[in-house]
């Protein structure tokens, strides 16, 4: 086990930066995730932690020790890929065995026929053997240890590869987007899994995922990047409810938060499409954006709302329905949550309003920064009422 | 196309099959058949097919020994699997640089490798002859071997191959603690086995039926390969006696006659190879 | 569970072995890199791109084996080489082999890949069958056409004397002998057009025939003209060329069965290029003739490169 820390971490392939500045410490025993779109970064940065590839600049310390000057063998790191990576010459067992064998047998205990027949063969056999087989019950898998990767599901693939992450006691893992091969069903159940197995085994987890779903379920904390960039490092609570950046916001929560171009009068009072929200902040800003999550408006009748539009979808969820609204100086329509009983009652085409919790109203700035916000005591105070 | 043909049309292909058949079959049947001959029967002026006087130990055990055609077979296997195996060691580490490494001066390499694979060996003989000469190889196994211990196909072929495989699967073996050496000869060529039998088939059958190389810069009937020592027996002046030459052609045909035999799909899939060049 | 691992290795890294500098991935992989390409690098330099620029320069001296000086004599060579009527014979020889070989070759492979895959029985029997004369031999087989050849007790006139027709002596007669090695290749070449054929029919996907079908192509010949040629079409391009750098390098025959004779009737390019360096060893004449060779080899692969690169387009 052991803390990883990245310092002023810089990647660049000739004039492309694929990394900047990344400063991150991944505590002893969390599981971190790494987050991002896809060219994010997010896997070149799990690469040169171990080892893959290099740094154009900055330091990687497991353990509080310098590790740029060591090989990936020698960082005892252990990772799971996306592709599982399996030898596919070689079998379940064989595939699992293989990190404690190459570290525990100089390279003349491993030829081919030296091997069997030098001292204490017999020993190291049966002590590989032994882990192997405690992996294998682990991970239950123990009926596939003879086959070959060829033979296996993808479900089965990636406990193997799991397994031989395992096997050694490594001081972290690394998972590169190990979910994505895997079919939505199996993914879902995996997921509880790999956390479980965190739990368990009590280990550093770094988990590289395109997968906002899988960083908010699994994680301790998540580390959002965005072009070569480290966003935000919070938890899965405080990354959803106070992203720094409107990109944060907007990768964040499925499904997206709405995001309604407004402004800022010389009081203090945000406007959006020309009305007052009841919501303060620094005074004077032009070309502001309000986030509304979806959950933190409701729908009522067209005079009660703080915004008026036009009912044109609802999506019913079975559990909830989401209603697309579109409003005359939007581009795009907003999607508000409604419970079941509201949203049966609801009629398209209506012309309805809508209301936005001001406590749960995020404001960024010009340049997508978040800027700090209140609620302003209600002058009027009137229910949201089904339409 | 998923109907009958009518039973017209199938006897009509069998028909014009089987007469091309006899004809590809034709030289080797004949061949046998003279092999089996006593010279009598071979040297008549009417058309006998079937031997009347078996004359297979006779011409068999001639041919083993007026020449010393067990020790050309014995070269034969000598050189060609030397050759395969320098063509290996040598084309599968730069495939996997100029497949899965990043360094200076790869784009450059990698098109001299194209280049390469368009110069026919016979092109090159002048030079060659002269290296060998120069280095005091001629009429040696080492003249034999040493222009053909770099393959630029195989170099090409298992690049291809090797592109396929994904990059995590290296990765996965560093972190395992393999050094490189060992990612290259027990995970990258284990995967690679079809395309490195495929390769093997291709340059095995073209050395073993090599003749011009062979013909330049041998004299002594020690290095002879077996098309070498084949020729060498017509032009003695027994070389008129076709029976034991038939016998000799025979058995130097059999090793990869009888190998194709066993297993055709890869042989046509090795030989064919030399088509994507 | 965790007890029974904790023994395996430290949980701290360990460091790398002092003795070895490591300066990270990158650099790592570029050394490995050059030094993974070394030996065929060098190889490569010493026995293809070296010969290849020493038999052009060569062609432009009047070196000879054995020579310890040479001049250079620029194109005197060639100007030799074009006034040579053997030269020219053997070109001519060369080309009418091409011509011969390569359409023959190629219709016929054609011809039985489409008979093999046109019905069920016998498929691999017979692909096996056109296939046996590529992989054996063909010293061997060469031989074994010389005691079929043979005037008085080959198998061909004895066949031929049955039907009451005096056969000639096929490899001795000037007008025949080049059509008799042209025979001898083509037989040599079939089955591995063949297998090419074959390939490239199974490829086309059985549905555009039932589309064919629907679309009124009835009969054999219009299903054949709508969809088998033109989608045969890039492989039949892509065997000919082959089919055509092979026949440039005609030489085992030709060497075994006639020694381009009789009068030349049989030279051909490959056969010269060995009699006057190897022989004769007029060794800077044969690089000439070499280079006027690896031209017509040349542009022949470079015609199937620039149609491989429209292929991988295409897929």
């Amino acid at each position: 086990m052991a803390e990883i820390s990245i310092r002023k971490l810089n990647k660049s392939f000739g004039e492309t930066q694929i990394l900047d500045q990344i400063d991150l410490t991944v505590r002893d025993g969390e599981f971190m995730t790494l987050v991002g779109p896809s060219g994010c970064g997010k896997s070149t940065l799990l690469r040169i932690i171990a080892g893959l590839e290099s740094q154009t600049n900055g330091q990687v310390n497991i353990s509080g020790q310098p590790v740029d000057q060591l090989r990936p063998k020698d960082r005892n790191l252990s990772m799971v890929f996306q592709s599982y990576a399996l030898y596919p010459h070689l079998t379940v067992k064989e595939n699992i065995a293989t990190p404690i064998r190459m570290r525990s047998y100089c390279w003349y205990q491993r030829l081919p026929l030296l091997a069997r027949v030098l001292p204490g063969a017999a020993e190291r056999q049966s002590g590989i053997d032994s882990k192997v087989a405690a992996v294998a019950e682990l991970l239950q898998i123990e009926h596939l240890l003879d086959r070959r990767p060829g033979e296996l599901s993808g479900g089965q693939r990636q406990r193997v590869a799991l397994g031989r992450a395992m096997v050694r006691d490594p001081a972290a893992f690394l998972m590169d987007e190990p979910l994505s091969n895997l079919d939505a069903k199996l993914r879902i159940h995996m997921r509880t899994e790999i956390a479980q197995l965190h739990k368990q085994l009590g280990t550093t987890f770094i988990y590289v995922t395109h997968d906002q779903a899988e960083a908010m379920t699994m994680s301790d904390r998540i580390a959002l990047m965005m072009d070569g960039e480290l966003l935000q490092v919070a938890t899965p609570e405080e990354i959803y409810r106070n992203p720094v950046d409107v990109r944060v916001a907007e990768f964040i929560g499925s499904p997206k938060i709405n995001l309604l171009p407004g402004e800022v009068n010389s009081a203090g009072r945000v406007t959006v499409c020309g009305q007052p929200l009841r919501v303060a902040t620094q005074p004077r800003q032009t070309q502001i954006r309000v986030g509304v999550r979806p959950e933190n408006a409701t729908v009522c009748r067209a005079e009660q709302g703080d915004i008026q539009g036009q009912l044109i979808y609802l999506e019913n969820m079975g559990a909830e329905f989401f209603a697309h609204i579109t409003i005359d100086t939007l581009t795009e329509p907003m999607l508000v949550r409604c419970d079941v009983e509201q949203g049966q009652q609801l009629s398209l085409g209506a012309t309805v309003g809508i209301r936005i919790k001001p406590k749960h109203t995020l404001i960024f700035n010009q340049s997508g920064r978040r800027v700090a916000s209140e609620k302003i005591a209600a002058e009027v105070h009137h229910e949201s009422v089904a339409v | 196309m998923n109907r009958q043909p009518s039973l017209l049309f199938r006897l009509f292909r069998h028909l014009v099959l089987m007469s091309g058949a006899m004809v590809m079959l034709m030289p080797f049947i004949w061949m046998l058949l003279t092999s089996v001959k006593p010279p009598d029967e071979i040297f008549s002026s009417e058309l006998t097919l079937w031997p009347q006087h078996w004359y297979f130990i006779e011409n068999y055990s001639e041919a083993l020994t007026r020449i010393p055609l067990m020790k050309f077979l014995l070269n034969g296997i000598v050189v060609t699997a030397t050759i395969f195996l320098c063509q290996v060691s040598i084309a599968v580490p730069v495939a996997y640089a100029l497949a899965k490494m990043r360094f200076k001066g790869k784009k450059t390499l990698f098109a001299a490798v194209l280049f390469c694979l368009l110069i026919p060996p016979q092109a090159v003989s002048i030079p060659w002859y002269l290296l060998m000469y120069q280095f005091g190889w001629l009429d040696s196994y080492m003249a034999l071997i040493a222009p053909f211990s770099i393959s630029v196909f195989g170099i090409f072929l298992m690049r291809q191959f090797f592109m396929t495989i994904p990059n995590d699967l290296i990765y996965a073996a560093r972190i395992d603690g393999f050094s490189e050496l060992a990612i290259i000869w027990k995970v990258m060529l284990p995967t690679a086995m079809p395309a490195l039998v495929s390769f093997g088939i291709f340059s095995i059958v073209a050395h073993w039926n090599d003749y011009f190389w062979p013909l330049i810069v041998l004299n002594s009937p020690d290095y002879y390969t077996p098309p070498l020592g084949l020729v060498n027996f017509r032009n003695d002046d027994t070389g008129n006696d076709y029976g034991p030459l038939m016998a000799a052609a025979t058995i130097v045909i059999t090793p990869l006659v009888g190998a194709f035999l066993l297993a055709q799909k890869r042989f046509i899939e090795g030989i064919t190879l030399s088509g994507m060049k | 569970m965790n007890q029974s691992l904790s023994d395996v290795s430290p949980v701290l890294p360990r460091r790398t072995s002092r003795w070895r500098v490591y300066r990270g991935a990158d650099q790592y992989e570029r050394l490995l890199g050059w030094f993974l390409s070394l030996p065929a690098t060098g190889l490569m330099l010493l026995f293809l791109i070296g010969p290849i620029a020493a038999v052009l320069l060569l062609s432009f001296t009047d070196w000879q084996l054995g020579m310890s000086a040479f001049e250079w004599i620029g194109l005197d060579n060639y100007a030799e080489l074009f006034s040579d009527p053997t030269f020219w014979q053997s070109l001519k020889n060369t080309m009418i082999y091409v011509a011969i070989v390569v359409p023959g070759s190629v219709f016929l492979g054609l011809g039985a890949a489409m008979l093999i895959e046109a019905g069920k029985q016998g498929k691999s029997f017979y692909r096996a069958v056109y296939f046996l004369p590529v992989m054996a031999t063909l010293i061997a087989m060469s031989i074994v056409w010389q005691v079929i050849l043979h005037p008085d007790f080959g198998l061909l006139n004895l066949i031929l004397k049955e039907l009451g027709i005096a056969g000639p002596n096929w490899l001795q007669d000037s007008d025949l002998v080049l059509y008799v090695l042209c025979g001898i290749g083509i037989w040599q070449q079939v089955g591995f057009n063949l297998v090419l054929f074959i390939s490239g029919l199974m490829s086309i996907p059985s549905h555009l025939y039932e589309a064919a079908e629907m679309d009124g192509a009835s009969s054999a010949w219009d299903r054949f003209r709508l969809v088998t040629w033109p989608l045969l079409g890039p492989i039949t391009l892509f065997v000919v060329v082959i089919t055509s750098s092979k026949a440039f390098q005609v030489f085992d025959t030709v060497q075994v069965l006639t020694k381009g004779g009789p009068n030349k009737a049989s030279e051909v390019l490959l056969y010269t290029i060995y009699t006057e360096a190897f022989e004769y060893f007029r060794t800077s004449y044969a690089a000439a003739i070499t280079v006027v060779f690896l031209f017509f080899v040349l542009l022949l692969t470079l015609l199937k490169t620039r149609f491989l690169e429209r292929k991988v387009h295409y897929s």
